[in-house]
């Protein structure tokens, strides 16, 4: 009844008709940008040429043999998941090939989207081995929690000072903040998986309609939040926080029961107000917070400048603002169709490669390919959340680790895309599959992997 | 050669394709959705476990050997709106849920009157459960064994 199926390879021709095309697309970028840097420069751009086929080669390769591989374990179903990712990722290596040239994209290439690809294809190629993640769980969680941890602790600091790496000997460094967010969603997924069904019937009702259920259904998860969120602001790393809420609240909805969810959810938002309260009484709200609610609440005033008309001597272009000003203007620029890959402008827009790769998105690709963009994220999202749906009932463990997977894709995009375009403050979050980060993009591939392993597995079950 | 042309070419060729994309996953999604109709009708037939009838009690459709096919979900009781309907008359008309989730049988007796036995021990209501492998049911007079 449960029998392996028997991988015959599958055609998969929708996933190949738009792998095609998008392949294509990868061409005529890397071809466009190099042409256009030269012929900027007054240059022939005839001989630049051939060095833009092999990032554009190297790509295509990468994402249709992924595709080849689909096919050949005889994956039948969800032909969608994998064009998005790819679309998106080929977007974001010409984006940095044009703002960082051939190391932005190889570092790209080489520590985030080979890898990557190989821990999907791991994952899609024996779906077992998701249990297998479910029983190392906890200590998965730990490890995940301990990174951020030790990085504020020994970390090393970037271009903004920020402690965000760890570097270990001769390696080069990594980024914590990512593989935390990964790690918690699998140890929630776990937790509530084993515990939460037993609190279901155990529940004291308080206050006539909400329900609390036992402490310890709830109490490790808040734990690991908290812990988690000492260290990241220790290290000045506000969007992670962010992020991991928001994927913590996503996760105790599905998981528990609505009434359940609500009261726990009202504790702890009474919690983070007390604290709130007496932290802004006791302990100034970190500068750096302040001025990027001043700065989203107008991006041009002088008040962070010259505070009560006394200059700080911060100038302008040092302020908090001109980020966001910046991005303003490049999106504007850009218009509908974009000032064209290579002709704009995107140096003037601070960390355009990673927190702000929207903008320069905007600016060069245009409006047009920034809503397009946004189509295929809400694609993404929606595949995810369908295969939540479409789930055999019960199966709690897996069905929050898409939960989890889907609010971190989701928060993730909205926050930034709303920060590059002063709809909400920056949070120093980047984009999945766009931005610059060796570690973001195996991470995020390794998420796509679990989501194509549950298909695989589903597909299994049906036979 | 006008590379400015060329280039502008290049752009909106990019632009084309890429709504093209965007147009043929939508297709698949469509394709997906219309098959899908036919696949509902193939999957209710899947069984994933089996109920067979050890002692048949007070129901006289229901012999000793007799196999109830179980889906993710499946109803009992005596109430003809029950996936199983047992009609002997210590059972009540919704008895029990049997669930699936992939791993592990799970049982809920819905506040029985007279309660199920699994493996002879009285079964707490009101809360889904995991059932032990090979797990004789007891509902009303009416034993039953669960296969896999």
């Amino acid at each position: 009844m449960r029998s392996q199926s028997i991988s015959k390879p599958t055609t998969r021709l929708i996933e190949a008709t738009a792998l095609t095309m998008i392949g294509v697309i990868a061409i005529l970028g890397f071809l466009s940008v190099a042409a256009a840097t030269q012929v900027r420069q007054g240059q022939d751009p005839l001989p630049a040429l051939p060095g833009a086929l092999v990032p554009a080669g190297l790509i295509a390769g990468l994402l249709a043999g992924f595709h080849l591989f689909l096919r050949v374990r005889g994956m039948r179903s969800e032909q969608i998941i994998w064009p998005a990712v790819s679309l998106l990722s080929v977007v974001g290596a010409v984006m940095l090939w044009r703002l960082g040239g051939s190391d932005s994209v190889f570092q790209q290439l080489g520590r985030g989207l080979f890898p990557g690809v190989v821990v999907a294809g791991l994952l899609v190629a024996k779906p077992q081995r998701i249990e297998a993640v479910r029983r190392w769980a906890p200590i998965i969680g730990l490890v995940g929690l301990m990174l951020p941890v030790v990085t504020a602790l020994f970390g090393v600091g970037d271009e903004t000072g920020a402690r965000l790496a760890l570097k270990l000997g001769p390696l080069p460094a990594i980024q914590t903040s990512e593989p935390i967010k990964l790690a918690m969603i699998i140890f929630l997924a776990w937790y509530v998986a084993e515990q939460g069904r037993a609190a279901e019937g155990r529940a004291w009702p308080v206050l006539g309609w909400m329900r609390i259920p036992a402490l310890r259904y709830f109490v490790p998860g808040v734990l690991f939040v908290a812990v988690a969120t000492l260290a990241l602001v220790s290290m000045s790393d506000y969007g992670a926080v962010l992020i991991l809420g928001a994927i913590f609240v996503a996760m105790l909805y599905a998981g528990f029961d609505t009434r359940v969810f609500v009261t726990i959810a009202a504790i702890g938002l009474g919690l983070a107000v007390i604290t709130g309260l007496i932290l802004s009484l006791t302990w100034e709200v970190p500068v750096v917070i302040r001025y990027r609610f001043l700065a989203f609440l107008n991006p041009w005033s002088t008040a962070m400048i010259a505070p009560n008309g006394q200059p700080t001597g911060i100038t302008i272009a040092e302020g908090p603002g001109y980020q966001i000003q910046q991005a303003i203007y490049a999106v504007i620029a850009g218009g509908v169709i974009g000032r064209g890959l290579g002709f704009g402008s995107p140096d003037y827009v601070p960390l355009a490669h990673s927190d702000f790769i929207l903008a320069a998105i905007l600016e060069e690709f245009g409006a047009i390919i920034g809503v397009a963009i946004l189509f295929l994220f809400a694609v993404l999202l929606l595949r995810i959340f369908r295969l939540v749906a479409l789930l055999p009932a019960g199966q709690i463990f897996e069905r929050l680790l898409l939960v989890g997977i889907g609010a971190h894709l989701f928060t993730q995009v909205f926050v930034m895309a709303g920060g590059t375009l002063n709809l909400l403050p920056v949070t120093g979050v980047t984009i999945p599959f766009l931005s610059q980060g060796g570690v973001a993009l195996l991470i995020n591939l390794a998420e796509v992997g679990i989501v194509l392993a549950l298909t695989r597995r589903r597909e299994g079950l049906r036979q | 050669m006008d590379w400015h042309t060329l280039l502008f070419a290049a752009r909106w060729a990019i632009i084309a394709l890429f709504y093209v994309v965007l147009l043929v996953l939508l297709v698949g999604v469509y394709r997906e959705a219309t098959a899908r109709v036919g696949q509902k009708e193939a999957e209710a037939a899947v069984t994933y476990g089996r109920l067979r009838v050890i002692h048949p009690g007070g129901d006289p459709r229901v012999a000793a050997g007799t196999i109830f096919n179980l889906k993710t979900e499946t109803s009992l009781g005596a109430g003809q709106d029950n996936d199983i309907v047992l009609g002997d008359s210590f059972v009540s008309a919704h008895h029990l849920q049997l669930r699936w989730d992939g791993a592990v049988w799970w049982l809920e007796d819905l506040n029985s009157k007279n309660g199920t036995l699994v493996n002879r021990q009285p079964w707490a209501p009101g809360r889904r459960q995991p059932l032990p492998r090979a797990a004789v049911i007891t509902v009303g007079e009416v034993v039953m064994e669960l296969l896999e």
